[in-house]
């Protein structure tokens, strides 16, 4: 993995105290991932440099910012903060906004307007002013108004909590569009699971005064079942292209990296790849293939482990293909079915339960 | 009949708010921006000196000006050492004191101003790259002006009206030291009810204008959130 920066923050709150270690990618967006009130947060502005914690050491593409003598100030970071309430100046519009981040940037044009207003689609609100602009064009404004700071790193702090679900997937294909242009390292900040495998590339979790980096999304829900996660919030990730449409019925044929084909909801360009979550407890197991279901993905796998949760729940982990993909039954089915490692199962799952950002 | 008054002592008075009202706002905007944002300890120590003004009698006041400015006095000296002239019983003298009289109702909306700009703002415009100062110009300054307005308005209005503290000072010395609510007591004084009369009148009619217009302007902009 490549390395954009190296942060060892010492981050102190009233209540506790904790330290966390960690490397932010250079490709990729990275996720922080955590329960509110973990220090999430806190540990953004401490990247930002809005708050000093002592002890800590914090480097950006080769530039010390801050260490035991250092402390880089705000302004001279080069670090873009998004803020949860995004932080728009209400006495500017729209086009002022940005351009107040343009007119103080030290640090070269490498990151065009055109192309910042373009990619996240904001041409047209240019004169008007915040209070007249909707929760998720307020945030592509921010977006491109930290953008345009031509800032080394992007943070963003909890992007969806003001959006809709459905605005919350459009965000999310912006997001990867920004990250794809310009390169730019972002890292951002949820509580929000389904944002996190959605949106991110690599991932830090934080747990009260734990925290684990994983340098992709889907080992770390792999790996990180019952310790991590609640066996509802479980998903599978999967990228994938988009090979063929069934344009009379809407519906998208999709190929994961590993071969495995899917259907999904929605016509998506062909060839664009696309972020595929799959829920554990949407996915059904069947011992033979179903022969008059509704239901349009059908794989056949190999049972690969199966693991008790708390209640009264089977995590059943299946390889289809080179995919892994994880099924959550009940306790009851996986007894009746008498499902053991490395038998032979069919994997079942609508496309209604199968997310994919880039739908719009 | 209208007796029309004398009206050098309103325009003395106009003169007098004006000349307070806007070194006030240039020597205290940091004053108050300041007290907005700082942790210090010396805050509320800071915010009780500014508000004495509201509630000490203005012969209290005056008094402690009186010595401060007098000739006897630590910057009555000073001024005599650097212009040769004395700061009491003069305009100068009278403008320095207006500006300890009406200093809360500068200083205060001010600072209220400064407070209610949601902090994120300026950090914002730090993470944007702007040096502490240029946030100053370029954010709070702007989204301050509600409390600016009201800052001049009640800063003029005062000092208009103001009585205790230029008799302590400045005594009642015609176009220099002479203002409208001296005259409306002289007029009283001497009963010549009519010019009280129409001094009072100007006098509250302005008020009244000042305070109307201040009002209507900041119900006027606030837009709904």
């Amino acid at each position: 993995m490549k390395i954009a920066g190296q942060c060892q923050f010492k981050i102190k709150r009233q209540k506790f105290e904790f330290q966390i270690n960690f490397d932010v990618p250079q490709l990729g967006i990275m996720g922080i991932f955590g329960a509110s009130g973990c220090g999430k947060t806190s540990l953004l502005r401490a990247m930002a440099g809005l708050d000093f914690h002592q002890g800590s050491y914090f480097s950006l593409q080769g530039v010390v910012l801050q260490n035991a003598d250092i402390f880089i100030p705000v302004e001279q970071r080069n670090v873009g903060l998004v803020f949860q309430d995004f932080a728009l100046f209400p006495h500017l519009n729209v086009l002022q906004n940005i351009q107040f981040a343009a007119t103080r940037n030290r640090t070269g044009n490498k990151i065009q307007l055109a192309q910042v207003l373009r990619v996240l689609a904001i041409e047209s609100l240019l004169e008007r002013m915040p209070d007249e602009l909707s929760g998720g064009e307020k945030q592509r404004v921010a977006i491109a108004r930290s953008l345009m700071a031509q800032p080394g790193l992007l943070l963003l702090d909890e992007p969806m909590s003001a959006l809709d679900d459905n605005n919350k997937m459009r965000l999310i294909t912006y997001l990867r569009q920004v990250h794809q242009t310009f390169k730019v390292p972002m890292i951002v900040v949820s509580h929000d699971l389904d944002v996190v495998t959605q949106l991110c590339d690599q991932l830090l979790i934080i747990k009260q005064d734990s925290y684990q980096f994983h340098e992709s999304v889907h080992q770390a829900m792999l790996s990180n079942d019952s310790a991590q996660f609640n066996s509802h919030q479980l998903v599978s990730v999967l990228d994938a292209q988009v090979m063929n449409h069934e344009t009379a019925y809407g519906l998208s044929l999709v190929q994961t990296t590993n071969g495995t084909q899917l259907t999904i909801n929605g016509l998506i360009e062909k060839q664009q790849t696309v972020r595929l979550t799959i829920h554990a407890h949407d996915v059904a197991l069947s011992l033979s293939a179903p022969s008059d279901s509704s239901i349009l993905n059908v794989m056949e796998g190999t049972v690969v482990n199966i693991k008790e949760g708390q209640a009264c729940d089977c995590l059943v982990t299946v390889k289809v293909g080179q995919d892994l993909m994880m099924c959550l039954v009940s306790k009851k089915s996986a007894v009746t079915l008498g499902l053991k490692p490395a038998q032979k199962v069919y994997l079942q799952v609508k496309t209604h339960a199968i997310n994919s950002a880039g739908q719009g | 009949m209208i007796d029309w008054p004398d009206l050098t002592a309103l325009w003395l008075s106009f003169k007098l708010a004006g000349m307070t009202t806007v070194f006030l706002i240039l020597f205290t905007t940091p004053l108050a921006y300041w007290l907005a944002n700082t942790d210090s300890k010396a805050k509320p120590l800071i915010e009780t000196l500014v508000a004495l003004p509201i509630v000490l009698p203005p012969t209290v006041m005056g008094f402690y000006l009186l010595i401060l400015l007098g000739p006897q006095g630590w910057l009555g000296s000073l001024w005599i050492n650097f212009t040769g002239s004395a700061l009491t019983f003069s305009f100068t003298g009278l403008v320095i004191a207006s500006m300890f009289y009406s200093l809360p109702f500068v200083v205060q909306p001010l600072q209220n101003g400064f407070e209610s700009i949601n902090p994120r703002l300026k950090e914002a415009a730090r993470t944007l790259g702007a040096q502490p100062i240029d946030v100053f110009f370029s954010v709070s300054l702007p989204l301050a002006k509600r409390a600016f307005l009201t800052a001049v308005v009640l800063g003029f209005a005062h000092t208009l009206g103001e009585f205790g503290v230029v008799l302590m000072v400045g005594g009642n010395i015609p176009g220099e030291t002479k203002v409208i609510a001296i005259e409306i007591y002289n007029q009283v004084e001497m009963l010549n009810y009519s010019q009280a009369h129409v001094l009072s009148a100007i006098l509250l009619f302005l008020a009244f204008l000042m305070i109307f217009f201040m009002y209507w302007i900041n119900n006027k902009g606030r837009r709904p959130t």
